[in-house]
């Protein structure tokens, strides 16, 4: 049996940890639902005690789900490397490495390779809100409590609000790109007074251009003085290219995956998408390739069979998620494959784009550049940081190399700067690629603002259109 | 009709005479969306820059098809007017990506608002320091070239500085005007005050400095208000009426001062050009350096300090932190400050509200226990 730690400060990674093992443990038994055993309280009783707590946390849906034959296998994986991760930042934090909160646009190489401990904030909100059915909502609500309102990200307001109950480590420092949002700006700006950290803050230009590349690496290069500062160390080029080595890894796996989704039929499940972000926030570690890499097999497996992820008889239906999705409800994605064989092609949260993955590893000058031009194709920053022509275009490219039917836009509530640019962006792809949008409201981490009893129904409304 | 009757009465928009007039001569006029346009530069090419506003909208319909209920109605109300026509006889505008909000209006407009021949974006970073400064200023020389272009117009170093004069006169003026408001019995209310405040960025600077020189005169003359409860500063989201202000003063409280952005942030630091200096950058120091907007990453103890200081100078007995619905930078913004203030004994309201002020009954209730409880009799 693995050691968990009781302490406060570990609440959620610890649950994470042990999470990961559970997932492992229940995915090995013969058991393809719940009821095959007699339903949840029935398999609780039978499986070790010390998976029992967290087996009530788990959602009941979300373990049906990772049980179908289809999911299992990447639901191992992510088990694997989730538990991985913990494991590692752990013992991150056993040495005394400092604790670094960033921002999702980030790549960390640069914070390995300087010892320091990263951890991505939007990222404490999303896996928990994924996994547990309280999801992230105590943090959510931590904040709220402060006289902070519910129009801010809810992705910064869980890990936010975690910070604030002590159930994740004290910061060392927080590091902020200033794109694409005000409310990530200001939470950022609060935590680092509230806690008394410095803020390390990233210029993220407007332009996706020379003069744009050229700032932005000359922002990278004064992030790492900061940061070895924090760590009380110089950056050590070998080491910086080792990370990025693994990170250029890591990029080609999911630029394969991505090539393998535009195969008609898709050979590529849903329910782990809006989920992957927890390892393309850790690109640069070999749990983050390994996860990409495992996934690459499996999809790649399908593909070479010709194989689809709908069930027999349905008529695959592509959808494209042309801006968010919700993180609470990881089974709606499988709901929309068995029901209406629509599967998920691509979204704008990890869409990269096809010159994102290698760094040229030569020297530290070219190291850096290569960091710079990633943090300006980052998935979401990229569509969101300038001008709207990138994100229209991308989906224009998504429609067609897709073979998309439809764009489901799930406009997540704080993003006020996609909410100014919804109808622009719909309009656009529907004229260039006759593919029509579905638009609706909904929260990415807080499912009291759009509850997955009335997603569904949003769909059953849409496809009865459709 | 006397210059601070003038002032005060002057309409906005198509309504306004001096638009007219201006037109009349086949002269260009440029709107604006914030703080950080470098007015200056657009008054020197012969262009009256006009601050996009929605001052009496009273509805979003329009631009509701664009933006969304969950974007603040301060940007939903701008939209509007440029939809509806209200800024048809705009030549162009300058945006700015001020905030999340305001800088996506540029890709709107562009598409929506076709009587606008010509737009234009100027970038500021989030953050103050030396390489985001070099950034601003070749953001704003870059639009100097582009408006030049544009307009076909010659723009030298002298034009800039005589221009730099008539803004630094304005704002040598400004300070006068909110000098005066910080004594014991202010011989201007708030009401007025902002009226006078607001004309500003709606009608030619020479103008207005002209009119607003003459209003200092009559204020001076006046007799102080002595019949008020409480000295009142205002913060905040963006205003460009007065009718939260009216209310303030409906209740027994005098705005004595306030630390907006169409306000008191505007005059406290001159554009100072060397000799023989560049009046570009000067322009560009003179804004990213000296505006303690909450857009800002990592300044918000400049911005707590600037607003005890202002609320210092003016004596004030609380501060009313408004914010317009879904006005992400302020609702921080205004919290944190309030966690700041109110421990060090300076009472602040945090009051949440939408640009046309819907609720007024809300409104006036939560203004009225606040100065109820800050109350000098």
């Amino acid at each position: 049996m693995a050691e968990y730690s009781d302490r406060k400060d570990r609440t959620i990674t610890t649950r994470w940890q042990i999470t990961g093992d559970l997932a492992k443990f229940i995915l090995t038994q013969d058991l393809s639902h719940l009821d095959d055993w007699g339903g949840k309280e029935a398999v609780r009783e039978v499986l070790p005690e010390h998976y029992q707590k967290i087996f009530d946390l788990v959602q009941t849906d979300l373990i049906n789900c990772l049980l179908e034959e289809k999911n299992r296998k990447t639901a191992m994986g992510f088990a694997e490397c989730m538990g991985r991760w913990g494991d590692w930042f752990h013992s991150q934090l056993d040495q005394g490495k400092k604790v670094v909160y960033h921002y999702f646009v980030h790549t960390i190489e640069p914070m390995l390779a300087l010892d320091l401990a990263p951890i991505c904030l939007e990222v404490l909100s999303g896996l928990t809100a994924a996994l547990y059915t309280d999801g992230c909502e105590e943090g959510i609500d931590a904040m709220h409590a402060e006289g902070y309102p519910d129009h801010l990200c809810s992705s910064n307001m869980g890990g936010a609000g975690f910070l604030l109950k002590g159930y994740v480590p004290k910061p060392d420092a927080f590091l902020k790109g200033t794109t694409p949002c005000d409310p990530s700006n200001r939470v950022y700006e609060y935590l680092a007074r509230k806690f008394n950290a410095p803020l390390i803050v990233v210029e993220t230009p407007y332009y996706m251009n020379e003069r744009a590349l050229k700032f932005l690496t000359t922002e990278m290069k004064r992030m790492i003085g900061k940061l070895e500062k924090i760590a009380g160390k110089k950056l050590d080029e070998d080491k910086l290219r080792e990370y990025i080595k693994l990170s250029n890894e890591t990029g080609e796996y999911i630029l394969k995956i991505q090539e393998l989704r535009k195969l008609v039929p898709c050979p590529d499940t849903g329910w782990h998408r809006p989920a992957d972000t927890i390892f393309t926030a850790q690109m640069g570690t070999p749990f983050s390739r390994d996860y990409f890499k495992g996934l690459y097999e499996i999809v790649k497996e399908r593909a070479d069979k010709g194989q689809g992820v709908i069930p027999e008889g349905k008529k695959e239906v592509r959808l494209a998620w042309g801006y968010t999705w919700e993180c609470f409800d990881l089974p709606f994605f499988n709901w929309l494959e068995n029901k209406y064989g629509a599967i998920y092609t691509e979204d704008c949260l990890t869409l990269f784009p096809a010159d994102y993955a290698m760094i040229d590893t030569t020297n530290m000058e070219t190291m850096i550049e290569g960091l710079a031009q990633r943090m300006m194709q980052v998935p979401m920053a990229r569509q969101a940081m300038s001008w709207s022509d990138t994100w229209v275009n991308d989906f224009v490219d998504v429609a067609r190399a897709y073979k998309v039917d439809a764009l489901a836009i799930g406009g997540h509530m704080a993003c006020k700067h996609f909410w100014a640019l919804n109808k622009l962006l719909t309009d656009k792809v529907k004229e260039k690629t006759g593919v029509p949008a579905l638009r609706f409201e909904m929260d990415m981490m807080d499912k009291r603002f759009t509850s997955p009893s009335e997603l569904k129904r949003i769909m059953d409304d849409f496809f009865a259109t459709f | 009709m006397t210059a601070i009757e003038e002032l005060k009465k002057l309409p906005s928009r198509e309504k306004n005479p001096y638009i007219k007039e201006w037109k009349a001569d086949g002269r260009k006029i440029v709107g604006f969306t914030c703080h950080y346009a470098p007015k200056e530069i657009i008054n020197a090419a012969g262009i009256f820059p006009y601050r996009l506003e929605a001052r009496g909208t009273k509805e979003t319909g329009l631009a509701d098809v664009y933006y969304h209920r969950f974007n603040c109605t301060y940007s939903r109300c701008i939209l509007q007017e440029g939809l509806s026509g209200g800024y048809d006889f705009l030549d162009g505008v300058c945006f700015l990506n001020g905030c999340e909000q305001i800088r996506r209006m540029y890709e709107v407009w562009k598409e929506a608002v076709p009587t606008t021949d010509y737009q234009y974006m100027v970038t500021v970073p989030h953050s103050i320091y030396d390489e985001g400064f070099e950034w601003y200023k070749e953001e704003i020389f870059r639009f100097k070239e582009d408006l030049m272009s544009n307009f076909s117009v010659r723009l030298n170093n002298s034009d800039l500085q005589s221009s730099i004069g008539v803004y630094n006169e304005s704002k040598h003026l400004l300070k006068e005007l909110y000098e005066l408001r910080k004594a014991d019995n202010p011989p201007i209310s708030g009401t007025e005050a902002m009226k006078l405040v607001f004309a500003a960025d709606i009608m030619p600077r020479e103008k207005y400095n002209t009119l607003l020189k003459k209003s200092l005169k009559q204020i001076r003359s006046r007799d102080g208000i002595k019949d008020y409860k409480a000295r009142i500063m205002v913060g905040g989201s963006p205003l460009d009426d007065t009718q939260l202000i009216e209310i303030i003063e409906s209740l027994g409280g005098i705005v004595v001062t306030d630390t907006l952005c169409g306000g008191s942030r505007n005059f406290q630091e001159f554009v100072e050009v060397e000799q023989d200096g560049d009046p570009l950058a000067a322009i560009a120091r003179c804004y990213y350096y000296s505006n303690p907007c909450p857009r800002m990453l990592g300044h918000f103890e400049s911005r707590l300090q600037y607003t005890e200081k202002i609320a210092k100078e003016a004596n004030v007995d609380g501060i009313i932190l408004q914010r317009v619905v879904f006005c992400d930078n302020h609702a921080v913004d205004n919290t944190m400050l309030a966690d700041e203030l109110e421990p060090k004994g300076i009472p602040v309201l945090n009051l949440e509200r939408e640009h046309m002020l819907t609720d007024v009954g809300r409104v006036r209730t939560r203004i009225e226990a606040f100065i109820e409880r800050i109350s000098r009799r």
